[in-house]
């Protein structure tokens, strides 16, 4: 039996529908549920404020000091690396067993759960580099597992770039470095953020490898060597150790209002970058 | 001054096995253009690019004989200061993917040259060189590649100028373009043979006829025949260029 290819055609249509809606929608219901249950705690005073009695009373002011910090210097650290990786096996290297070697190890890097991460964070710099619980450890840690995200989007951002444009360049007598430098990055800039940020959001959203390394302190972390916890730790614990689901859900809403302003302001970034080099 | 800013002595170009350029000997005078024909994949444009050793930024490349630019060896010369003498434009227009302006920069950035506030003024005297200062003086700030495919060529050569060439290599230059465009952008060469040496690739035979002053025909790699163009298209002695200019193939 043939079935009319116009009613599947409606079928198959409907089904995508309801698959991009479920989506949204299930986006929506996470949201809303912690907007419900979060907004009524959230004010100033709650952003501003030092937390009491282990966050019952209090604000999450530390905490927010803390994710900037740990976002900020991770990406500081793992953009240059990344980025000088990515250029390395697309610009200075043939494809060879050793870039697959290079390309393996990246990918199984990116393929690590972040609580090993965590581990090997606890074990190496806060035990055996004496670091402790630490902001830089912390920051280390965070660099190691967002540097494949990094290394993965600028080099897919790179291989995008037309090659007569570096012909062109070097037909105009430049050298390798500064076609790298003035032509190719600046071309592959869009890509190369996309990068940026999916990795600041990884490293705002995460808790498993932060709690190894950067431990859980209460206070503001005003040195490299401080111990401090990010928004999500600090969300983590609330609600575990059923501290208060109120000042938790304080809290979800903070992060995820900041995770959405980072991707407006992102987006933003994009698109200026976007209109200046295409 | 010398008569030849371009000459080329015995000259054998492989890549791999395969032999794209054969015992070539090749002049182009100063101050005037001269152009290569010959169908698809004769070596023309191989030929073209050993002179800025574009060939060089291929895998596998073994060239035999001799290359001189105004008596120099070009092994003598230092790449960068080559690339600078000789300029290049290609088959499609490839403005980077930046604001005119910073396309106009780019070569005075790689080479250093001259003041930041002295840029904007060679920026207009190099696209006025094209004919283009009217036309993008106000729009000097918007994207390269929002402008039609003629100004792009365009905007390529007016690049080019920027760092002062000597000789100027066109690779094909027309054949993304309308015949208008085609005509405009062979008006500007032949207004720019009186300042520089022009050697221009072209599929396209009438093209050759009409801006040419020496044209060389090519054949498997082989100059077939070299000389003024009034002659190779008038009388060829070559039965095989005869062959080609009447259309009998290629």
């Amino acid at each position: 039996m043939r079935i009319n290819p116009r009613y599947i055609n409606r079928l198959v249509r409907m089904g995508l529908n309801v698959q991009a809606y479920f989506t949204v929608g299930i986006l929506i219901i996470i949201v809303a549920i912690i907007f419900f249950k979060g907004f009524p705690h959230t004010n100033f005073a709650f952003i501003l404020s030092f937390p009491e009695d282990m966050g019952r009373e209090g604000g999450i002011f530390p905490s927010i000091v803390g994710t900037i910090q740990l976002a900020l210097l991770s990406i500081l650290l793992a953009t240059p690396l990344g980025l000088g990786t990515a250029i390395f096996l697309t610009e200075y290297t043939k494809e060879s067993l050793f870039t697959k070697f290079i390309r393996f190890g990246v990918e199984s890097l990116a393929g690590i759960p972040s609580i090993l991460y965590g581990l090997f964070g606890f074990i190496f710099f806060v035990i055996k580099l004496k670091m402790g619980w630490s902001l830089l450890a912390g920051v280390l840690t965070m660099t190691i597992m967002i540097l494949p995200t990094i290394i993965r989007t600028s080099e897919e951002a790179i291989r995008a770039v037309p090659r007569q444009l570096r012909i062109v360049s070097y037909s105009l007598s430049a050298s390798k470095w500064e076609t790298i430098k003035k032509v190719v990055i600046p071309a592959a800039i869009p890509g190369i953020l996309t990068g940026i940020m999916l990795s600041i959001g990884r490293a705002v959203g995460e808790t498993a490898a932060i709690i190894f390394t950067m431990g859980s302190s209460l206070r503001l972390p005003l040195s490299l060597m401080d111990s401090g916890r990010t928004m999500a730790v600090h969300f983590y614990i609330l609600a575990r150790e059923g501290i208060s689901m109120e000042k938790a859900y304080g809290t979800a809403v903070v992060l995820v209002l900041s995770i959405l302003l980072i991707n407006i302001l992102a987006y933003y970034i994009m698109n200026k970058a976007i209109a200046r080099y295409s | 001054m010398d008569t030849f800013a371009l000459r080329t002595n015995k000259l054998n170009l492989y890549y791999g096995d395969f032999h794209a350029l054969k015992d070539v000997d090749f002049q182009v005078y100063s101050r005037a253009i001269t152009a290569l024909i010959g169908p698809s994949g004769c070596g023309k444009s191989t030929l073209l690019r050993c002179f800025n050793r574009m060939n060089d930024l291929q895998d596998d490349v073994r060239i035999e004989g001799e290359i001189y630019v105004h008596d120099e060896r070009l092994e003598d010369i230092d790449i960068i200061n080559l690339r600078k003498k000789v300029g290049m434009v290609f088959q499609r227009p490839n403005p980077f993917p930046f604001t005119v302006y910073e396309n106009m920069v780019y070569g005075l950035k790689v080479h250093g040259m001259g003041h930041r506030r002295a840029w904007r003024e060679i920026v207009d005297r190099c696209l006025h060189s094209v004919g283009l200062l009217d036309e993008l003086k106000d729009k000097l700030h918007t994207p390269a590649l929002e402008l039609s495919e003629e100004i792009k060529q365009r905007l390529c050569v007016a690049r080019l100028l920027t760092v002062e060439p000597e000789i100027i290599l066109l690779d094909e230059p027309c054949s993304a373009l309308d015949p208008i465009a085609t005509m405009r952008i062979e008006e500007l060469m032949i207004e720019l043979k009186e300042r520089y040496t022009i050697l221009i690739v072209t599929h396209n035979m009438q093209q050759a006829a009409r801006v040419s002053d020496y044209t060389g025909f090519m054949l498997l790699g082989d100059l077939v025949e070299f000389g003024e163009t009034s002659q190779i298209f008038t009388s060829p002695r070559d039965e095989r260029t005869e062959g080609y200019i009447t259309g009998r193939y290629g």
